[in-house]
């Protein structure tokens, strides 16, 4: 796989796993460039044989013309019948956690396998990749002392969510008003 | 969140400029006259050329971030020659003498207005465009009228007796403090004065008033030159130093009094060895941050020097000097002979920005093989990358003032790009890759208020606003207190 071809396949993989836009993983005009610094991160943490199989397992899935819920779906939770030789789904599931852990968070965790103590103190890979963690932008928030917006802005509404970053329409939960006979009594027995 | 591609930015921003109105100060040169003015700008050519028209904005060629960077560059580079075009006694410009034609020449942006000549105290008005204020009283026996005086010693000294040397004096080789000033274009100044910007009550009806301080932006469809700065640093020419690589002004260099030590006024020859040029344009409401160097302030980082280099700014000899690092206190320009500065550059120029430092140096060598002007590098070019909506932040010339709202307060910083770009001269000891601390001009200048606290759009120098001095209170003619 040529280097174009590895962070071709390494956003559409980032993009299956985080539910977010190439446009926001990966903008037209990116200076920061968080997705070269996060496929590095990839090789040297688990190897480029193991990114690579990874990085084709996409591929392959991507051109059985699965939708990307479904591409995250399988590799998440590998089928049971059994993988080639010398590919390992569980393993590969646990890389791919790290992937979206690493986009949200912006520090790598090393993949845990089930049966394994989870990895929970992880490693900030950069400070752009500190600042540039998806779940600031997500929850709309900020690093501390780091804000992209105007002096001020604390005064005003937050922006919305920028496009590419998919916003879960639920339903507002019903309130149920009990009715008088059932409403329990507010202030006691009253004598 | 807006996200707006650059050719959607780019057809937005033309016709955001297309607006007219009657109330705010005009654009361009033309504000004062009656009969229709000269363009004060011109759309840029694509390629380095020799001419004094300013590019009002940049002409985008390209959609990869490579390109687009070579567009600003070409840019930067256009600016830079048009702003230091020859300008004759009366502060006009030849169009018939080119740049470096007699090897030096007095510039565009030296006749503009100097913060000190805007920003007065006790908040009074300022003279008219590219005239100037008196000299402190240590230089008006040197003085004479048009003569240059150079007051500034630390980038963010607000005034001699304000806060000053925030990040520290930068001293030369010769032990002599780098000095510094900031002018601004007729464009700006018309806004600062037209809404009167220069002292804190303006400032503050300004605001109670609901408006946002935005300048003019700079658009290639109407020619319009929109708000421009230039920021300058200047070395006292020395033992070491050869005057035919430096831009020169003879100037009054003032030190302000410190401890023991009267205020001070002396005449001296002073080099060029840093130029920032900054301009909001409609296709970078973000403005536009252009940074150019004398090629001799320093070397890149590790870099091996041959015997014999010389620097203005750094010294191969010193092994063990510390390297971007302010000199020790007491600070205090009156001092001779003081540790210089060792100064190294962290980030290099890019490749392609050296390439076309190259093709811009044999341009100008063509014109005179001494022009001074073939001495200086461009070092990068910081735009926005997601530019601001220019209908938001560009107001139409003569409309109405942009009023505040939520949307200029969301607006970000547009992702810029380089990320970092700090000028040796300017930025020296913030010079860097680490997110907030490292020197970029687009996030520092994003987080510029005026003394109300509002957004001041990318300009610190509306902090320096003096209050008005209230005139003492009339004598009582109630026969006192009883």
């Amino acid at each position: 796989m040529s280097d174009a071809a590895r962070m071709e396949s390494f956003i559409g993989l980032s993009q299956a796993l985080t539910g977010i836009s190439r446009s926001v993983l990966a903008p037209d005009l990116d200076p920061i460039d968080l997705k070269s610094t996060y496929l590095q991160t990839l090789d040297q943490q688990i190897g480029p044989p193991a990114t690579d199989a990874l990085l084709q397992l996409y591929v392959d899935l991507k051109q059985q013309g699965l939708s990307d819920e479904q591409i995250a779906q399988t590799i998440l939770e590998p089928p049971l019948p059994p993988p080639p030789a010398g590919i390992d789904p569980v393993a590969q599931a646990a890389q791919a956690r790290s992937i979206m852990k690493m986009w949200l968070l912006g520090s790598w965790y090393m993949p845990t396998l089930p049966g394994q103590a989870e990895d929970l103190s992880g490693t900030v890979i950069s400070a752009n990749a500190y600042t540039g963690g998806l779940a600031w932008t997500i929850a709309q928030a900020h690093p501390m002392g780091y804000s992209e917006l105007s002096f001020g802005y604390w005064a005003t509404p937050s922006p919305p969510l920028p496009d590419g970053i998919p916003v879960q329409q639920t339903p507002p939960p019903q309130v149920v008003v009990p009715s008088a006979q059932t409403q329990p009594s507010a202030g006691g027995d009253h004598a | 969140m807006r996200r707006i591609a650059w050719s959607v930015a780019l057809a937005l921003a033309c016709l955001a400029a297309a607006g007219g109105g009657l109330q705010g100060p005009a654009g361009g040169a033309g504000s004062t006259g009656a009969s229709p003015p000269a363009p004060a700008c011109g759309t840029p050519p694509t390629s380095i050329t020799l001419s004094p028209m300013v590019p009002c904005d940049v002409n985008a060629t390209s959609g990869t971030l490579q390109g687009l960077q070579n567009d600003f560059d070409v840019y930067s580079w256009n600016s830079f020659i048009a702003l230091n075009w020859p300008v004759s006694a009366s502060g006009a410009v030849e169009p018939g003498v080119k740049i470096g034609q007699n090897g030096d020449n007095p510039t565009v942006w030296e006749t503009w207005s100097e913060s000190s000549d805007i920003f007065l105290a006790g908040g009074a008005p300022p003279p008219p465009f590219g005239q100037h204020t008196p000299p402190p009283a240590a230089c008006q026996n040197l003085y004479t009228p048009g003569m240059r005086v150079v007051t500034q010693i630390g980038k963010t000294l607000l005034e001699e007796d304000v806060q000053p040397f925030k990040t520290g004096p930068l001293v030369d080789q010769n032990g002599q403090y780098t000095r510094f000033e900031i002018t601004v274009n007729e464009n700006m100044f018309d806004t600062i004065v037209g809404y009167q910007l220069y002292n804190q009550q303006g400032q503050q009806a300004y605001a109670s008033a609901g408006n946002s301080v935005q300048f003019l932006c700079g658009s290639n469809p109407t020619s319009q030159v929109g708000a421009i700065m230039a920021k300058a640093a200047w070395k006292v020419l020395g033992k070491g130093d050869n005057p035919g690589r430096f831009h020169k002004v003879q100037a009054l260099v003032y030190t302000p009094d410190a401890k023991d030590l009267k205020d001070r006024c002396v005449l001296q020859t002073l080099g060029m060895v840093g130029l920032h040029i900054a301009h909001k344009t409609t296709s970078a409401p973000q403005w536009i941050w252009s940074s150019f160097e004398q090629v001799d302030n320093a070397p890149d980082q590790g870099q091996v020097e041959p015997a014999g280099s010389h620097f203005n700014y750094y010294n191969a000899g010193c092994k063990g000097c510390p390297v971007n690092e302010p000199p020790p206190r007491p600070w205090n320009a009156s001092i001779p002979g003081q540790p210089a500065t060792q100064v190294e550059r962290v980030i290099p120029i890019a490749p392609s920005t050296a390439q076309l430092n190259q093709t811009a140096a044999a341009l100008l060598r063509s014109v005179n093989p001494a022009s001074v002007w073939q001495y200086y590098e461009l070092i990068s070019t910081q735009w926005p990358t997601q530019p601001a909506a220019a209908s938001t932040f560009c107001p139409p010339p003569g409309g109405p003032p942009v009023k505040k709202s939520p949307a200029l307060l969301n607006e970000t910083d547009g992702n810029p790009a380089p990320q970092f770009l700090a000028n040796a001269t300017l930025e020296t000891y913030i010079q860097g890759s680490v997110p907030n601390v490292s020197s970029s001009c687009i996030r520092c200048h994003h987080a510029a208020t005026a003394t109300t606290g509002d957004t001041a759009d990318f300009t610190y120098l509306l902090e320096r606003a003096e209050s008005v001095i209230a005139p003492p209170p009339a004598p009582s003619t109630s026969g006192g207190m009883q």
